[in-house]
């Protein structure tokens, strides 16, 4: 073998070498690529449980932005009732225990009523239906929610019982009306929010349930618009705290098919 | 997640043989059919349907093959109709697609190397399928200024059209995907696949623009449908939706009923404002109309009428396996005719009230 032909080889080897090296690079990008993308592809799927998926779409192509547009919501207020005397007389691991389960048993029957959970706050927790997509039979749902609510929490708290606990009780206020959904925070921490009276009012009502001595109440404007099956008990006006004008109020009893 | 992980049930419609339906189907699709056509057999509209909507046969004029079946995967994919998905894979790796470059296009990677007019007509796919709202003039500029025309637009959205009411059905009735995801990778299909690509595109035959008849434009829907003269496709859904208003396992008032809650609910007021004129003709009062879409319930609606409308709504956005227990259990209220019947008018009507903006002016 002469030297020209050891050049040529040496030559043919070093470019095969670099051709093989790249290759295995660019196939090791790919799947860091992939493996990226799937990441990302969970992640907007997870999100998209929490936003809507048309603002999920526009923060992905452009960003955190200030996104915000009135939409029509059914808001509901939730709040445990005696929550700090139980606090202050139970183990804080007992507590947590107690709370996941309680929220787990909410959440689950926001869920099957297409609501979903915006905040949890302490022991209250905020749900909305019509915020994630247009939903024509929100009232409907977030009532029916409610009456799940109360009757998943009488098994839950039976378990309670049986284990020696003390029963839980809820307060559940509904409001209907026209909300900003919005990305609403500081520049280090955003969440998917609708924020505006509607919010307000619900919580508001929530509060009335004690003075009430109700578990579900409902506005009359909700209750305009859900099905007459629904059993309600009309009550007086009552003056809100923040509200300007005295609000009709109606008790939710049941549900007659 | 790669879409064959979708939680999916076991298909509760027993198969059902027909040999003179399965004979005159083959025809009409060119080929072998799909492994669910047993399971639908006794709803015959419904079986037809995937061959009316056979892209393959001569339906389409204004946009390709391959771009048929990449918004085919896209539309099922965002519909998680691990069915479809898995029939249509099996139909691009045929037609010369990678399985690297289908996997690429369910991540949305392939838009990366894709011509941008192509990924402006995936972006719309994706957009259509969602429809939360429904698609509005705005929606379709993108394209046309990707350079698509009136008439390819019209055609793409046919072919989403066609896939999200074949997704429903394929999903509620939880058709087995199995024959379908398995296939690719068996020995004999690796080793077939080149021939059987060439014989593919041997049969694959262009359409020709296909004018409506005065007849044709005519028929429940028809101002939507009529946005679609031209097309071969357009023709399939006209076609489509006669004979399923003509078959009466339902009765018309309650599929217009279905038709009505359905744009109730995405928002499309033109198509509700058919279906309400459509429900009223068909015998449902006025007063009972507006109760059935405020609250599923009206003093003269029958059981099942209502059991129905509640259905309807469930339709336009759901999860495929808790959707299949819901539907399998209606086994127990509708006999299999009546649930196929039922089943696939709610997928159709899903497509009309999500196609409105191509609705013919008034």
């Amino acid at each position: 073998m002469n030297l020209g032909t050891g050049v040529l080889i040496a030559v043919l080897l070093g470019v095969a070498a670099l051709f093989w090296h790249e290759r295995r690079e660019r196939l090791r990008l790919r799947a860091r690529l992939e493996d990226a993308t799937t990441n990302l592809e969970r992640l907007q799927h997870t999100f998209a449980r929490f936003a809507p998926g048309p603002l999920v779409d526009r923060i992905i192509t452009g960003g955190v932005e200030n996104i915000g547009e009135k939409r029509e919501v059914t808001a509901l207020f939730a709040d445990l009732v005696g929550y700090t005397p139980l606090a202050e007389r139970t183990d804080p691991a007992e507590l947590v225990e107690l709370l996941n389960g309680y929220y787990a048993q909410m959440s689950a029957a926001i869920e099957d009523h297409r609501g979903h959970v915006s905040t949890f706050l302490g022991d209250g927790m905020l749900a909305l239906f019509g915020a994630l997509q247009p939903n024509p039979w929100q009232g409907d749902d977030a009532v029916h929610a409610a009456l799940a609510m109360r009757e998943r929490l009488a098994t839950y708290n039976a378990e309670l019982e049986r284990h020696g606990k003390a029963p839980l009780a809820i307060g559940i206020g509904l409001h209907r009306g026209t909300g900003v959904a919005g990305l609403v925070g500081s520049h280090g921490k955003k969440e998917f929010a609708i924020v505006g009276r509607v919010v307000n009012v619900a919580a508001r009502v929530q509060a009335a349930t004690r003075e009430q001595e109700t578990d579900i109440l409902i506005t009359d404007d909700l209750a305009r618009t859900i099905d007459r099956r629904f059993v309600l008990a009309q009550l007086p006006p009552l003056v809100l705290r923040g509200i300007d004008k005295p609000v009709q109020l109606h008790a939710v009893r049941g549900f007659e098919p | 997640m790669p879409i064959e992980h979708t939680a999916w049930e076991p298909s509760f419609l027993p198969p059902i043989a027909d040999a003179r339906l399965e004979s005159s189907l083959r025809k009409e699709n060119g080929g072998p059919l799909p492994p669910g056509t047993r399971h639908i057999s006794r709803c015959p509209w419904l079986a037809r349907s995937p061959a009316l909507f056979n892209w393959f046969q001569g339906r389409l004029v204004h946009i390709d093959i391959h771009l048929a079946e990449m918004l085919a995967l896209v539309v099922s994919q965002e519909n998680s109709c691990r069915y479809c998905f898995a029939a249509h894979r099996l139909l691009s790796r045929f037609a010369g697609m990678s399985e690297t470059q289908i996997r690429r296009l369910e991540h949305d990677l392939l838009t990366i190397v894709l011509p941008k007019r192509e990924q402006r007509a995936i972006a719309f796919a994706r957009r259509l399928s969602r429809s939360t709202p429904i698609l509005t003039l705005a929606d379709l500029e993108p394209l046309t200024a990707g350079g698509w025309s009136d008439m390819a637009i019209r055609e793409m959205a046919l072919v989403c059209g066609a896939m999200m009411a074949l997704n429903r059905y394929a999903t509620f009735l939880a058709l087995d995907p199995q024959p379908y995801e398995a296939l690719p990778d068996r020995w004999y299909m690796r080793l077939l696949r080149p021939a059987l690509g060439v014989v593919l595109r041997l049969k694959t035959r262009r359409g020709e623009p296909t004018p409506f008849s005065a007849a044709e434009r005519q028929g429940p829907f028809a101002r939507i449908v009529n946005g679609f003269d031209g097309l071969p496709l357009g023709w399939s859904l006209r076609t489509i939706l006669d004979e399923a208003w003509d078959f009466d396992a339902i009765p018309r008032r309650t599929k217009a009923l279905v038709a009505a809650v359905i744009a109730r609910g995405l928002g499309d007021d033109l198509v509700l404002s058919e279906a309400r004129a459509l429900a009223h003709e068909n015998g449902v009062d006025a007063q009972d109309v507006d109760d059935a879409l405020a609250h599923f319930t009206a003093a003269g609606l029958l059981e099942k009428e209502k059991m129905a409308i509640a259905f309807a709504r469930e339709t336009i956005w759901y999860e495929p396996a808790p959707m299949q227990r819901r539907t399998r259990t209606f086994m127990d209220h509708f006999d299999t005719v009546e649930l196929l019947d039922l089943v696939g008018f709610a997928s159709f009507a899903n497509l009309i009230a999500r196609l409105g903006v191509f609705a013919e002016p008034s």
